[in-house]
């Protein structure tokens, strides 16, 4: 069985030019949902409208992502500040229901200094984050393209991986544009 | 090394339903939903560590200096397990050698007893034939008591008259 779920933005929010229909989300199947939180120290603008409706939307897990700026230590702290103030439900939540964080880890045009956060700046990340909430180490994942920091620094990665690789990238109804459980990109290269 | 994801997105034009097109979109490989939470919630221990992590850590606690409570003096571990494997090999010679010096000792002061003992009796014995093999009236007692006292010594010369006496009295 495959599990399938959306991360969204505010970019989504935007285009689609009023709120999300998150229930609406899990009506067509989807498990989960990661949720755009921050970046570096700026919150996303539409986190808080779009991410409360996951809290009823009766979704197996949900969580925010966070985009990580590279060179500046403290950003785990101020996530889980974040969360404690924007989606405080998280810390107690209903039954049935599993939090995430995932952190994104990529590089943006506008990152000062213009590079992608080092390895050990992911970890850094994801264990300060994990020990000031206390969640399961497989609840916190890393975003991480394999087109951008390769096969060698990922085999280190001491978190779930979550793998970006987008073939032809179709559009479509998800689960018709999924490559499938034996796909390749669901390997590390060797 | 080779890996497998534990999620992939595998595209950003997916639609979903009526509610959304053109996002992120995500998938996992569980048999079940609650095969999932369970993952999500159950992975503490399972991480291992690298082989490149592992000898960091092991260089890091080997060169770790810590002050020695006794000494006062900060040892890297390497120093420090040298250091206890000498003092213990020490301690135990140590004391090996004090339980035999304590075992001479006690041997010592009886061989000692026993040899001022036999040389104090053969001295006297000595000097007591030389006396009985004088004639008799040749014998002169001060210049024998101060000859005694000064081959002697004033314990043992004193030893010496008192069994002469005991001798002439019986």
């Amino acid at each position: 069985m495959t599990l399938f779920w959306p991360d969204l933005s505010h970019h989504d929010r935007d285009r689609l030019g009023h709120a999300i229909d998150v229930a609406g989300l899990r009506a067509a199947d989807a498990v989960g949902l990661t949720c755009k939180l921050s970046e570096g120290t700026s919150t996303d603008p539409r986190f808080v409208e779009t991410f409360s409706q996951a809290r009823t939307a009766g979704f197996a897990f949900a969580g925010p992502y966070h985009v990580l700026w590279p060179g500046q230590p403290g950003q785990a702290a101020w996530v889980w500040n974040r969360i404690k103030q924007l989606a405080p439900w998280l810390l107690d939540p209903p039954k049935g229901f599993v939090p995430v964080m995932m952190g994104d880890f990529e590089i943006f045009q506008e990152f000062t200094p213009f590079r992608a956060p080092t390895l050990a700046e992911c970890h850094t990340f994801l264990d300060e984050f994990k020990a000031l909430s206390g969640w399961g180490h497989n609840q916190l994942w890393a975003y991480m393209p394999e087109w951008l920091y390769g096969s060698t620094v990922i085999s280190k990665l001491r978190y779930p991986w979550i793998s970006s690789k987008y073939g032809g990238n179709p559009a479509g109804p998800y689960k018709s544009i999924y490559p499938g459980d034996g796909s390749a990109r669901w390997d590390l290269a060797a | 090394m080779t890996r497998e994801a534990d999620g992939l997105q595998y595209g950003s034009r997916a639609t979903y339903g009526a509610a959304l097109s053109g996002c992120d979109t995500n998938a996992a490989r569980f048999n079940t939903i609650a095969d999932m939470q369970a993952w999500l919630t159950g992975g503490d221990t399972d991480v291992a560590l690298t082989s490149d992590e592992i000898a960091a850590i092991a260089s890091a606690v080997w060169t770790r200096s810590i002050k020695n409570d006794t000494t006062g003096v900060a040892q890297t571990a390497g120093d420090r397990l040298i250091g206890a494997q000498s003092q213990n090999d020490l301690d135990a010679a140590v004391a090996a050698v004090l339980a035999q010096a304590r075992a001479n000792g006690t041997d010592l002061s009886a061989l000692a007893g026993t040899v001022a003992d036999a040389a104090t009796h053969d001295e006297i014995a000595a000097v007591l034939a030389a006396i009985a093999s004088q004639p008799t009236g040749a014998v002169d007692v001060a210049a024998l008591a101060i000859a005694l006292a000064a081959e002697l010594g004033p314990d043992l010369a004193q030893q010496v008259a008192d069994e002469l006496h005991n001798r002439l009295q019986s």
